[in-house]
């Protein structure tokens, strides 16, 4: 189904299960300053995410 | 999916400085508590019934505002007034309005905007010409907008929606400006100064992490704002921040370490020594100079710009 950044989608996607914590370093995003949601549920970054999953990662550090 | 350290309900968030995994009800509750205890402990409406809040429309004010909400709406002796400021940002701040709006009337709290416009310069003008750092034209015009809408609402105090990292990352910021008046000024609840024009500020949420926040919003389903203000790239604040999170990431529990030495350091920082309040020549609001940094500033606008200025000069 692909990632999201913010709404927009990546390039970059994933061929085979993938926890989350790893889906982040491979994008070099810290734990810190996100947020992700797959099919719209929040996860921790322990879960996983495969192929068919939609993933939606949200910025935090965006102001007030 | 990870479980709940408390419950059986499914994770939606880990803290690595407590090592503790929570769903979206244990979130909620600890955040809920942490915010009534902060109010609580720092006095922050004691013996005040008109609670100004400002929201922007993000995460931080929504979120502050849903649990002031919840935390008082059984109180008949208080009541809660939003205030939200538009800098004059086309294509950001129409949007976190819009928000802002939409939750107060849900809420059913009484909603004001101020803008930019009518008391200083808006910031896409400002931004026009290159003018240094966006921010700090954008923070002391706001500061001095809010400050006079909470005297003419006769608000007796005006929550700030700053969050544990906005107070990492000022009490940083500050030390490497070496400006202690600032890490002086900026505590949980008042400032530097009585003074009876200052409306004091208050911080509910300045030990809730910000990452926690955005849970707790999209647990509630709270409709914030979630967009980069265009001007925020250039900031101090950006490489500040970065730095932080690595930090915390390295070694969980930084954040709250920081807070731990600022809020020590607040008790042993001289207060109001030296400073006296009188009224600026120019607008007559508080200031502890001739003409205040909000004038100062649109003096030099206006100098720059030739003849930028707004359109209610008082
Ligand atoms: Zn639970
Ligand atoms: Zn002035």
């Amino acid at each position: 189904m692909g990632i999201l950044l913010d709404g927009e989608k990546l390039k970059k996607g994933i061929r085979k299960k993938t926890k989350i914590a790893d889906l982040l370093a491979s994008l070099e995003m810290s734990r810190e300053t996100v947020i992700v949601k797959v099919n719209n549920r929040i996860v921790t970054e322990f879960d996983s995410a495969g192929p068919a999953d939609k993933i939606d990662i949200i910025r935090v550090s965006t102001g007030g | 999916m990870v479980k709940c350290s408390f419950c059986s309900n499914d994770a939606i968030l880990f803290q690595s400085y407590s090592q503790k995994f929570f769903c979206g009800k244990h979130l909620s509750d600890l955040t809920e508590k942490r915010v009534g205890s902060n109010m609580r402990k720092h006095g922050m409406i004691r013996n005040r019934s008109r609670i100004g809040v400002a929201i922007s429309g993000g995460k931080d004010s929504l979120a502050m505002l849903y649990i002031m909400h919840a935390l008082l709406k059984k109180d008949r002796s208080r009541k809660l007034i939003a205030i939200t400021i538009d800098e004059g940002i086309r294509g950001y701040r129409d949007a976190g309005i819009k928000c802002a709006k939409a939750f107060c009337k849900t809420l059913g709290i009484e909603h004001h905007v101020y803008s930019f416009k009518d008391f200083a310069v808006p910031m896409d003008t400002i931004m026009k010409k290159k003018h240094g750092d966006p921010c700090s034209y954008c923070g002391v015009f706001r500061r001095w907008i809010l400050n006079k809408a909470s005297r003419k609402l006769k608000l007796d105090a005006l929550a700030i929606g700053h969050n544990l990292d906005d107070v990492a990352q000022t009490f940083q910021m500050n030390i490497m400006r070496n400006e202690p008046l600032r890490i002086a000024r900026f505590t949980p609840n008042g400032g530097l100064v009585d003074c009876d024009d200052f409306v004091p500020r208050i911080r509910p949420l300045f030990s809730v992490p910000e990452r926690e926040i955005v849970a707790y919003a999209l647990h509630n389903k709270i409709e914030f704002h979630n967009a980069e203000c265009p001007y925020a790239h250039m900031a101090l604040r950006n490489p500040i921040r970065d730095f932080i999170n690595s930090m915390e990431e390295k070694y969980p529990g930084t954040k709250f370490r920081m807070l731990n030495t600022y809020l020590s350091l607040l008790e042993k920082l001289p207060h109001q020594e030296g400073l006296e309040i009188s009224e600026c020549e120019e607008c007559g609001e508080p200031s502890s100079v001739k003409t205040c940094k909000r004038c100062e500033m649109l003096a030099k606008l206006k100098r720059d710009t030739r003849g930028v200025g707004p359109r209610k000069l008082k």
